[in-house]
Parts: structure tokens; C-alpha cells; sequence
């Protein structure tokens, strides 16, 4: 097992890694940026390595300065959290050559997942249905034309480089067709380095259905269930479920048998998500694997039992999985709502600045997952998500209930948050009934807010 | 505040007898900037308190007022007293006193260098960095031993500049 582990990241999911490196004996060094010196898991590392100043681009993701810092205090291995490093299949290699364990899965798994159109390709291959769309790379808009005429529209005109809802723009009709292309590719090409698209028919009111992926390297795959992620605002995640209530029976076997499936064509080691979007017709299709731990992992951990992170860690360091097929149990329903410090009034415009006071909820099936303290400095440099509140309960309905309750109870001041927002979706009839898709909260987001509002002016007149 | 000639010529003798080099002056309807004229314009800095919490007495008042990031003040062997500055790190690396092992470092203490001067080498993963001094002065610290790694921006070294107070 790793003696010392570098954490090559930041706030809450610093802390959950630091955690768990605590509990299983293993010393961790935060390599962070000098912005958050007087960060919380700075506090509580065993050491702490200041690697850039605040911009990412020269601290989060300096992977030079990064494996200097572990290479000094002698690391074994170098968890990368989520987003920033996690999916940089440069940085895994280089890990590799310079044998400093990488938590995740191999640099090449990493480079193929992250290429979304080979992706799509393996899995159309190996049997897991993918989105209608091209087969390959588009070679120009006239390919792309001729595809939408075959499948449909609208469609999405996708960047192979992108993923996690960036790098797209839609086409409804054959006249927006080669404008979506030609704008999908410039904005490839700046944000990602490449301009290479691909096709997808665009799934309208879309659920965003994924499962949770394990594996270890003897060969064993297990699947943790799904979650359901379909509460997004511009295709940021803002709450997260498990288990999926919408799916029947049949479907939620099929879609966790697809993504069991997927994963063992992609041979995959360590833990990962398979996307799924589900159409109103209640097909599903493979979007895309992400080869990284999520930001919504413990609604997972919740109705499983099983610590995701520390199965990482293992698996990282040559064990098996915890844990087979035939074990896994989903217990009850999990919800996580994302806190933010953001102020929903003026378009969930971030807000950053001092936490002054800060009180987390507690109790019996709650769980807070954050790094704010009072005096905690919340820095325009990193985004906006603050804390995470997951509930666990024996049914939705409970399960909402101690939501409200933990919500009620949840103080942060000093900044703006969405606390009083995420209230008064838990109350919203089309959440509770399960009547949302990806586009929901696009369309219903200021009507809530203003029926916030009113409710408010109505008990100050009263 | 409605400023006469005599006014601000008490100003003027109020800035020369003390230690700053800058008087500014705002309310409603006035705004009023002085500056000291010097050949080497020092950097702005803010005035800090030494480590003991107290005032520094009248006459080390000069260079205090400059700020010298805390340090210990210093003398120079010829009684001019030098602003001290601190070189930080640019990256998180390995800190190196020479070009290559075993030849001769760049800079010892004691040693005079010159602005722009390369004093030490950074490297992360095979990428250098030189460090130049910021200043021409004397060599007055080393504080990170060579070899050993340093954190962006840790306090490599502690330069006196040359020149008057």
C-alpha cells in the first residue's frame, strides 16, 4: 500500500481524498496553489507544497511543478481529484515514465476515452447503442449535411476533443446545418486544440442517466448502479440521484448491462462513469466514459456502502476490487444537492468573497462534503461549488424530506449561495413527480426564483 | 481642505524632515501629491512592523518606512544603510547555485551582483528556470541550501541593495 500520496487538487474533493488517505494510515502532501495556502485540507495534510500562483494554468495544471513536488517529498502516487488533471492523458504517461503511481486508469484508456469519437466508435463495435450519427470524423459540412439528412434533425455537431457538455452547437434545420459546423469547429480548435467533429442526432428532452464503473487490475468490472444527473443548468450538474427512480426495472437492467459492457471493452481499470442519455421514448444511448472520479460520487457511496475512493486507492496499488458483482446492493435513495456561491437573482452570477459564518447540517443520513470554514476566502480564480449536502434514505420521499430539513438548516453567509433556490426545487411539483429532463431548469429556473421572491414579500406584508 | 502657498510648503518640510517618500492628500475638493525626487525611484511598499511588535526607534526609522518585508535590517560594512529585498521563487522546483553540478555558483554571500545578474536555476521536470536578481546589491542570505526544493514563491535569497537612503 502507498505510504504518501500527493493530492494534486483543491477544496472539497482535496478533502475527501485526505480523508481517506487518513483512514487507510497513508500520509498525504497537497500540492496547491498559493491561493489556497489557508485552504482547509492545507490545514490538514501532512504536508503542503505550494506549486503556482492562483491561475489553474500555472498551478492546477502545471504538471511540470506538480511531479516536482512529488518527486521531492517522495510520493508513491498522485491523486488527481476530478476535473483539472484527472482526464490529462499527458500528465498519466508522464506519471508512468516517471514511476509515480497515477490514481485512474492508464494514460492510453485515458487518450482513447478522451477521444469522444472513438469512444463512440469502440462502443458502437462492441454492441452498447450510441446515438444515431456519423460513424467517423466528419470530413466537412457537406458529410455533416448528408448525415442529418439520414438520421434526422435536429442534430449536434460535437468536438471529438470536447466532453462534459462543452464543445457543441445544435442545428435544428437544414439551414443552420453548416453554421453549426463551422462555429463548433472554431471553438474546438481554440478551446480544445482540435477541430475535428462528429455527429450525433440531438436527443430532445433528454435524461442524463449514468452508471458507476469499478475496476481492478485482475480483470474484474463491477457496476454500482446509476445515478440520475438530468437537473442541469447550462450542462452543469446541479443535483444528482441514485438510484435512477424514473427507469423501470427492465431498463435499469439493460442500461447498467450496457455500461458493464462498455467498460470491459475499454478494459478499464480504476473508477469511471459510463453517460447515458435516455430519449423520450425511453431508449437510451451511450454519450461518453469519463475516466475520472465524479463530483457526485457519494450518492453512489450512500446506497451501495462502498467507499469509491478508497476502492481507487487500491486498485491503484495493485488490489482487487473490495468487493463482487453479486455483493453489490442499492439500499434506499440518495439525493446531492451542489451549493454554490453563486446568487441565483442575477442569473446564478458567481459571487465570490468571505464566508463569515458557516453552519453544515447534520444527523442521521446526512452528509456535507465541503472545505468552507468561517474566515474561508471563496477565490474567482476556481468555480463557484462551495459544499455538497447528500441525504440518504430509505425512499425518495424521505429522501426529499431530509433534504428540505438539511437545506433549512444549511447557513452559509458572507457570500451569496443557492441554498434558498436548491429549497425550493426540493418543493417543486415537476422534481418531485420525476417531470424534468437536461432542459428543465433552462426553462423553469427564473420562474422558481421569482416564486421565491413572492413567497418572501408575501410573509414580510403578513 | 483649502490649501495656501504656506500650507503646502509646511507640507513640503513635513515630508523632507520625515522618512516617506510620498505624501498624498484627498478630500472633496482638493487632491494634493507629493514625491520625493530621487535618482533610483524605490518600489512601492508598504510600511511593516519588525517581528517584535514594537516601533523601530527614530533613527532606523528611515529605512523601516521603506519596508524591508520584515527582515532584520542591516548595515552595509560602509554605514549605508540598503533596502533588503527578497528574490522568491517563480516556480515550485528544484533550487540550484550553479549552471552544473560541480561548477561554481553563480553568487556567493558577501558578493556583489548586478540587475539581471543570473543568481540560481530552477528546474521541474527538466524544464530551468533562471532566477536574475531583481536589483544590483550585495549578497546578504541564501536560505534555501542547493539541491533542495523550494515552493513557488519561498524566499530564495535576501539581496541589499546598493544605493542612498
Amino acid at each position: 500500500m502507498f505510504k504518501r500520496i500527493l493530492i494534486a487538487n483543491r477544496g472539497e474533493i482535496a478533502m475527501r481524498i485526505l480523508r481517506c488517505c487518513h483512514e487507510m494510515g497513508i500520509e498525504t502532501v497537497l500540492a496547491c496553489s498559493k491561493e489556497d495556502l489557508d485552504s482547509l485540507p492545507a490545514q490538514f495534510c501532512t504536508k503542503c507544497i505550494c506549486i503556482g500562483p492562483a491561475p489553474a494554468a500555472q498551478s492546477y495544471l502545471n504538471e511540470n511543478a506538480i511531479l516536482s513536488a512529488a518527486k521531492a517529498c517522495r510520493c508513491d502516487a498522485i491523486h488527481p481529484g476530478y476535473g483539472f488533471l484527472s482526464e490529462n492523458a499527458h500528465f498519466a504517461r508522464m506519471c508512468e515514465e516517471n514511476n509515480i503511481v497515477f490514481i485512474g486508469p492508464d494514460s492510453q484508456t485515458i487518450r482513447r476515452m478522451g477521444d469522444k469519437q472513438s469512444a463512440r466508435a469502440l462502443m458502437q463495435k462492441s454492441g452498447v447503442p450510441v446515438v444515431p450519427g456519423s460513424g467517423g470524423i466528419l470530413t466537412d459540412w457537406h458529410e455533416a449535411a448528408r448525415i442529418a439528412r439520414k438520421v434526422g434533425y435536429p442534430v449536434l455537431l460535437k468536438a471529438t476533443a470536447g466532453g462534459g457538455g462543452r464543445g457543441m452547437r445544435a442545428a435544428h434545420n437544414p439551414s443552420e446545418l453548416r453554421r453549426a459546423y463551422e462555429d463548433a469547429q472554431a471553438e474546438a480548435q481554440s478551446a480544445f486544440g482540435s477541430g475535428a467533429l462528429y455527429l450525433e442526432k440531438l436527443i430532445e428532452h433528454p435524461r442524463h442517466i449514468e452508471v458507476q464503473i469499478l475496476g481492478d487490475t485482475r480483470g474484474n468490472i463491477i457496476q454500482l448502479g446509476e445515478r440520475d444527473c438530468s437537473m442541469q443548468r447550462r450542462n452543469q450538474k446541479l443535483m444528482e440521484e441514485a438510484p435512477a427512480s424514473l427507469l423501470s426495472n427492465f431498463q435499469r437492467t439493460a442500461i447498467r448491462r450496457a455500461a458493464l459492457k462498455a467498460a470491459r471493452a475499454a478494459h478499464y481499470i480504476s473508477a469511471g462513469t459510463v453517460e447515458f442519455v435516455l430519449d423520450q421514448k425511453g431508449k437510451f444511448y451511450f454519450i461518453e466514459m469519463n475516466t475520472r472520479i465524479q463530483v457526485e460520487h457519494p450518492v453512489t457511496e450512500m446506497v451501495t456502502g462502498v467507499d469509491l475512493v478508497r476502492e481507487q486507492i487500491r486498485i491503484a496499488a495493485g488490489l482487487p476490487l473490495s468487493l463482487k458483482q453479486s455483493e453489490v446492493r442499492i439500499c434506499g435513495h440518495a439525493i446531492e444537492c451542489r451549493i454554490n456561491a453563486e446568487d441565483p437573482a442575477r442569473n446564478f452570477m458567481p459571487a465570490p468573497g468571505e464566508i463569515s459564518f458557516v453552519h453544515f447540517p447534520g444527523g442521521n443520513g446526512v452528509r456535507v462534503e465541503s472545505a468552507i470554514y468561517p474566515g474561508a476566502q471563496i477565490s474567482p480564480y476556481y468555480d463557484s461549488m462551495i459544499a455538497k449536502i447528500i441525504v440518504h434514505a430509505p425512499g425518495r420521499l424521505e429522501a426529499v424530506r431530509k433534504m428540505r430539513a438539511a437545506l433549512g438548516e444549511l447557513t452559509i453567509e458572507g457570500v451569496k449561495t443557492n441554498i434558498s433556490f436548491l429549497y425550493l426545487l426540493m418543493h417543486n411539483g415537476d422534481y418531485l413527480s420525476g417531470r424534468f429532463d437536461t432542459g428543465f431548469l433552462g426553462r423553469q429556473a427564473k420562474a422558481i426564483v421569482r416564486w421565491g421572491e413572492e413567497s418572501l414579500k408575501h410573509r414580510q406584508k403578513s | 481642505m483649502k490649501l495656501s502657498l504656506e500650507d503646502i510648503r509646511a507640507l513640503i518640510a513635513a515630508l523632507d524632515g520625515s522618512g516617506l517618500d510620498e505624501l498624498y492628500l484627498k478630500d472633496s475638493d482638493t487632491e494634493i501629491s507629493l514625491r520625493r525626487g530621487r535618482q533610483t525611484p524605490a518600489p512601492a511598499r508598504s510600511v511593516e512592523l519588525p517581528a517584535s511588535g514594537t516601533l523601530p526607534p527614530p533613527a532606523a526609522a528611515a529605512g523601516a518606512a521603506r519596508g524591508d518585508e520584515g527582515s532584520e535590517k542591516e548595515q552595509q560594512p560602509d554605514g549605508t544603510a540598503g533596502e533588503e529585498i527578497t528574490v522568491r521563487a517563480v516556480t515550485a522546483g528544484v533550487f540550484y547555485r550553479a549552471a552544473r553540478p560541480g561548477e561554481a555558483p553563480f553568487t556567493e554571500v558577501g558578493s556583489h551582483v548586478n540587475k539581471g545578474d543570473t543568481i540560481a536555476m530552477m528546474e521541474a521536470m527538466k524544464m530551468i528556470s533562471e532566477i536574475t536578481s531583481p536589483v544590483s546589491g550585495i549578497v546578504k542570505k541564501i536560505l534555501v541550501k542547493d539541491g533542495a526544493y523550494a515552493g513557488y514563491d519561498d524566499g530564495l535569497m535576501v539581496i541589499a541593495e546598493d544605493g542612498n537612503v
